[in-house]
């Protein structure tokens, strides 16, 4: 177990797997993400509250769902990067962030495409497209206050901090925006996201949700790749990594 | 010998505050702008101004305290004396969080000296003032231990904008809170549960805040 | 056909919503491969020259 686990952490151990695991997830993601939009768009049936308008959930929770799994993801790396000093997870946070906040932003997208027909308008205070739009905001200044420093081992270690803080922030965010929410909403019911889902309408969701994170696997072991090579550029297994490889790529 | 640091430090704020020229005073001029700014943007009728007033209040507030925060340790980083305290300190902890206490109640005192004028402007009646104030006092005791926490991370950066970037969207929960104190108070209902709860939120960043600010100058003077 | 095309009058809405996301994930599929393909080239270059520099 021990051994296996610094398989992972050990920077050329981790491009070499990261190369065959991001193949297999990448093949896995497509697959079932084409299952599911099948499934989604044509065999589950409408909802009957909101007709063909409530497919947009298989686009929506997944990418929701995404948005906090890479924070998460993202946080347990900068954890581990500092408390034992694994220069790769710095790596693998750093890589996590972009991807993180286009999904952010996807589920920003998707939601308000889905408040246009459901609630006649485009962004509607409801707690969690306003908790994403938080989330959003805290993903682009990660990046900000990354790409701020010049010193690559600053800029992780300040990055790992904050991401940290993020993660004790969320939550009250999250719960602070929730309470608001229900201060003021009263009579209104929440018409988005909470359709009465059965079975034929759940698996193809649950279905994409699994897709969206094999394919968010795939995508951060790809980019990890680069990024361990340039931070480890002056290592001998680089170097000949580098030189086998030139011209190949 | 702790002491004897304190009083150090307790002597230079005083010299610093005292030789600012009257910089503690643009928090609040900015203060009471914001607060201009956004009554005329609307027409200035009693229960619209104050229906806005609790978001006005806070956000006026807030924003001053950035202005504040701007300084907390950037003067004292590019001189070199954040350095020569951290060196020769034997509990540098302790030491920034006194710096960090004193500050915020020089921000803090002449903004709330304005809270009644606020009040008035906004044409809120004078009972919410005791309530706001314990809430205004202990909101931006959260949200200035963290912006002091964020400065001391971005210290090496040379543009303001990234600290109140990294921090505003962390002030949400301040402002929810904070803004319902105001608004219950006004109605009279009680608000000793919320305000209760801004107290355990800067108790809660008290706790976190020293390390965080520690670990990035460590990282920042290196 | 017609009929799943326009998505019981929501046509718009849904497919926008399914063609942002499959274009989100495409984005981030080339920008993933890009990257790591541009790493390496930067790592390269950087070692001939370094080389280079050694050598002299």
């Amino acid at each position: 177990m021990k051994k296996w686990f610094h398989q992972w952490v050990s920077p050329p151990h981790l491009y070499e797997r990261a190369d065959r695991y991001a193949k297999v997830f990448l093949f896995l993601a497509i697959a079932s993400i084409l299952v599911a939009l099948y499934g989604g768009l044509v065999l589950a049936p409408a909802d009957y509250q909101q007709g063909d308008a409530f497919r947009i959930i298989y686009v929506h929770v997944p990418s929701a769902w995404l948005s906090m799994f890479a924070y998460a993801f993202m946080a347990g790396a900068s954890f581990v990067a500092l408390v034992w000093r694994f220069s790769a997870a710095h790596a693998v946070a750093t890589v996590i962030a972009p991807i993180g906040a286009v999904f952010t932003l996807l589920c920003l997208l998707t939601g308000s495409l889905w408040g246009k027909p459901m609630w006649g308008t485009w962004w509607e205070w409801d707690a969690r497209m306003t908790s994403e739009l938080v989330l959003l905001l805290i993903y682009l200044g990660y990046i900000a206050l990354r790409l701020s420093f010049e010193e690559q081992a600053k800029a992780d270690k300040a990055a790992a901090i904050f991401a940290l803080i993020g993660v004790v922030n969320l939550p009250i965010i999250h719960y602070s925006v929730y309470w608001w929410n229900t201060l003021h909403q009263g009579a209104t019911v929440s018409k988005i996201g909470k359709p009465s889902i059965t079975w034929d309408m759940g698996w193809p969701l649950l279905l994409m949700t699994i897709g969206f994170m094999l394919f968010f696997g795939a995508i951060t072991l790809m980019a990890t790749r680069g990024e361990l090579l340039s931070r480890e550029r002056r290592t001998k297994w680089v170097k000949e990594l580098v030189d086998i490889n030139r011209g190949v790529n | 010998m702790l002491l004897s640091e304190l009083k150090t430090l307790y002597k230079l704020e005083w010299r610093q505050f005292s030789r600012s020229q009257g910089q503690w005073l643009f928090p609040v001029m900015l203060f009471i702008l914001v607060i201009v700014l956004f009554t005329v943007g609307i027409d200035p009728e009693a229960h619209r101004l104050q229906q806005m007033a609790p978001a006005v209040i806070w956000c006026a507030f807030l924003l001053s305290l950035l202005l504040a925060l701007d300084h907390m340790w950037r003067d004292d980083y590019q001189n070199g004396v954040l350095e020569q305290m951290l060196l020769h300190s034997e509990s540098p902890l302790q030491l920034l969080l006194h710096r960090v206490v004193v500050r915020w109640v020089l921000s803090i005192v002449p903004l709330l000296l304005c809270l009644p004028l606020a009040i008035s402007m906004l044409q809120m009646p004078m009972t919410i003032f005791m309530p706001s104030l314990l809430a205004l006092a202990a909101g931006s005791f959260v949200f200035w231990s963290l912006g002091s926490a964020l400065s001391a991370l971005t210290l090496n950066d040379r543009r303001p904008a990234l600290m109140s970037l990294l921090l505003l969207p962390m002030a949400v929960p301040i402002v929810i809170f904070g803004s319902r104190v105001i608004k219950q108070s006004a109605m009279g209902e009680s608000v000793s549960g919320l305000v209760l709860m801004l107290v355990g939120l800067s108790i809660l960043s008290l706790s976190i805040t020293p390390w965080i600010m520690f670990a990035g100058m460590r990282l920042n003077l290196d | 056909m017609q009929e799943f095309f326009s998505m019981g009058g929501y046509a718009f809405y849904v497919w926008s919503s399914f063609g942002f996301s499959i274009a989100g994930l495409i984005y981030l599929y080339l920008a993933s491969k890009s990257s790591f393909k541009k790493k390496f080239n930067e790592v390269s270059i950087w070692q001939i020259r370094e080389n280079k520099r050694v050598d002299k």
